[in-house]
């Protein structure tokens, strides 16, 4: 087509080839858009997660903050209902009065309450307090002491003691000292304090710290409306988690105590089902690490690396609550997950469930191996909620459990030799009630001892002290049969020697009699 | 011209490459229908070329020359297109090269050019200034759009019809091939 042509179009045809560009371009955006937003959600996960660790900061220390406060309140509450007699309207006005001072002064309102206390406290009305806290606060500032100090010395010397006061301020005269004039002294030292409150607080400093405080007051009242929150999260722990696991072990532990109990087996049977719940979850304990961590940042969140290790820990707890079949712990378990802001609950929930589950599969594992066993236990059920297993036959797996011998501890193998031990000694009328060794190598030794004895013919000697009739020589006295020896003691025995020596004296005569050399005893 | 009136043929291109997969006398006769149209078209316009002269001359106006002038002191003169019929009429051809699109867009499948310098005067003269001696002289030939746009004006919708029943026949052959072929259920 030459260049500038008048062209006069007879056929048209409907060209697409903007709709397929569009369509390439469009498909291309997508890839790209698809590229930045999976890059984007990985930055904007890590972000998240760091951004739910912080929050979760500010969230535990805004608790924190909020509860002090309430006990900071509910202290100055009670000291002005008890020092002045105070209305709750009262203790209200003085709340506002120590906000509105905190914001104007940029001192703490748990700084505040503490010196208002202890002023009311000795002025007696709460009025005068307000008005010495200002001086207090000047004071304080003045001479760059901190008001708890201050509003002391002040209450001091409204008391009379303005000998304190002095020290602080040499302007105040010895006659003011003397006279206990309160007013006079103010009036000397009004010169060098009046007003430095005021100033201090519009320094650049004291501006910072009326931001900081003002923060802190926007934290606590964040950590007031979360306290709701942690009390439901702990209700649920207390009220769902533990009646769950308490129920599960109250149907539960008792078939499971009592069918293993009848059994010989039962030290090796529990140690399996142990064994297998804890390597299901040492197998997994990066899952559980996980989990663990995605729980606490979704509800009460706290450091992840923290979270992680209570969650281990709360694990650890679980076992050893498990192992004991008992539940005793788990109450405190949650008072302490209260107590720690939240952090021990989250992962003491996700211990629960992960617990909850690993006793699940490790319960069916247990079952599976036991179904060719033989069964001299009778049937047990497994009713906890999400699994139901029955082990009609479980001692026949004797030998499939003679494996799972290998995995017991070696106090179970110590436990099993002392149990042995004790056995073999039982033929020779003793039994671990006249016996006070536990040890399995004394045991042995005392076993070889009696075996050796017998072959002997003899038996351990006895000597009996009979008080019957008889003459008064001891010695003659004195009778001997096979290994045993009994003295008839008649008479008066003026001490010990003198019996031990008659007893001695009669078995040398014995001895002697049978033509022997020596005798051992005594 | 009758831009709104225009009858868009959809699907030259694809159907045309599928039917040279499977019938290439189809396609042949397709094309054959079309470029019949197209070179009628272009007959007539250089029929019109020929028809066209002045009282005196065989150009439009008498000072309108038919060899190029050597001096340029008047309109006729230097710089200016000669009127040379053969020209004019080697210029206007026809077409069936795509357009460019880079949109959506009605583009040519077949078109009249004329190419010529004194053609495109002829043709286009008129258009905007509506005035003056040479504008009025040239309309004695008719408004502006003289020479191909006059021609497919007057042709272009009997032609849209013929190429269109060619291209729907092409459509239905393409449909039976592929239902033979068994490629469709």
């Amino acid at each position: 087509m030459a260049v500038g042509a008048v062209v006069a179009r007879i056929l048209t045809q409907y060209s697409d080839k903007g709709t397929k560009a569009a369509v390439k371009d469009i498909g291309k955006m997508e890839k790209k858009f698809s590229k930045f937003a999976n890059a984007t959600a990985k930055k904007f996960g890590l972000a998240a997660l760091a951004a739910g660790a912080f929050a979760a900061k500010i969230g535990y220390d805004a608790v924190k903050a909020a509860m002090e406060d309430q006990k900071s309140q509910v202290l100055l509450a009670n000291s002005l209902r008890n020092t002045v007699g105070a209305t709750d309207a009262a203790i209200a006005a003085t709340e506002e009065y120590i906000t509105a001072m905190q914001a104007e002064f940029g001192i703490a309102d748990d700084q505040l309450r503490p010196a208002l206390a202890g002023l009311a406290a000795v002025t007696g009305d709460v009025s005068k307090a307000q008005s010495l806290l200002g001086v207090s606060m000047d004071i304080a500032a003045a001479k760059n002491i901190d008001l708890n100090m201050a509003s002391k010395l002040l209450a001091k010397a409204y008391g009379g003691n303005i000998g304190a006061l002095k020290k602080l301020f040499p302007q105040i005269s010895a006659a003011t000292v003397k006279s206990k004039d309160f007013a006079a002294a103010m009036r000397e030292i009004s010169g060098e304090t009046k007003g430095a409150a005021a100033a201090a607080a519009n320094t650049f400093a004291g501006q910072m710290e009326r931001i900081k405080l003002a923060f802190g007051e926007a934290s606590e009242s964040l950590g007031y409306k979360l306290i709701p929150q942690i009390k439901s999260f702990a209700d649920l722990i207390i009220n769902k988690a533990i009646p769950a696991i308490q129920k599960f072990v109250d149907e539960n532990g008792d078939k499971i105590a009592a069918g293993f109990k009848t059994s010989i087996q039962y030290g090796l049977a529990f140690a399996k089902l142990m064994y297998d719940m804890f390597s299901f979850v040492a197998r997994n304990i990066k899952v559980f690490a996980t989990l663990g961590a995605v729980i606490i940042a979704a509800f009460m969140g706290a450091k992840v690396a923290g979270a992680v290790t209570a969650l281990i820990t709360g694990i650890q707890a679980i076992i050893k609550v498990m192992k004991a079949l008992r539940t005793v712990s788990l109450a405190s378990a949650a008072a302490t997950a209260l107590a720690t802001g939240g952090l021990s609950a989250a992962a003491g929930a996700a211990a629960f469930g992960v617990a909850l589950v690993g006793m699940g599969l490790a319960a069916n594992k247990f079952n599976k191996d036991s179904d060719k066993a033989a069964d001299s236990l009778g049937k047990f059920e497994f009713n906890a909620k999400g699994f139901t297993s029955k082990a009609d036959d479980y001692t026949k797996g004797i030998e499939g459990m003679t494996a799972a011998t290998k995995n017991l501890t070696d106090a179970q193998k110590e436990d099993i030799a002392v149990t042995k031990g004790l056995n073999a000694l039982k033929k020779f009328g003793l039994s671990s009630k006249d016996l006070k060794a536990q040890d399995p190598v004394t045991l042995e030794a005392i076993r070889r001892n009696q075996v050796k004895q017998a072959k002997l013919g003899i038996s351990s000697p006895t000597i009996s002290l009979l008080a019957s009739a008889g003459h008064g020589n001891i010695a003659k006295n004195t009778t001997s049969n096979g290994g045993n020896i009994t003295v008839n003691v008649a008479g008066s025995v003026v001490s010990q020697g003198d019996l031990i020596n008659g007893i001695k004296n009669g078995l040398a005569t014995l001895m002697r009699r049978r033509a022997g050399s020596q005798f051992a005893v005594l | 011209m009758e831009e709104d009136t225009r009858i868009i043929l959809t699907g030259i291109e694809p159907t045309i490459k599928a039917l040279k997969e499977f019938d290439k006398k189809a396609v042949a006769k397709f094309n054959k229908i079309v470029n019949t149209e197209l070179n009628n078209a272009e007959g007539a316009a250089h029929r019109l070329v020929d028809s066209i002269q002045s009282r005196t001359t065989n150009t439009p106006m008498r000072n309108w020359r038919p060899t190029a002038a050597v001096s340029g002191r008047t309109w006729g003169g230097a710089g200016w297109p000669a009127w040379d019929p053969g020209t004019i009429k080697a210029g206007i051809t026809v077409s069936k090269a795509q357009r460019r699109a880079r949109k959506d867009y009605t583009t040519s499948a077949g078109a009249l050019l004329n190419t010529s310098d004194a053609g495109k005067v002829f043709e286009l003269s008129g258009r905007n200034k509506k005035s003056g001696s040479f504008i009025e002289r040239l309309n004695w030939f008719g408004k502006a759009s003289r020479l191909v746009w006059k021609v497919v004006d007057k042709e272009r919708p009997r032609i849209e019809k013929v190429v269109e029943k060619a291209l729907e026949e092409a459509k239905r052959e393409l449909q039976n091939h592929l239902n033979s072929a068994g490629k469709v259920d």
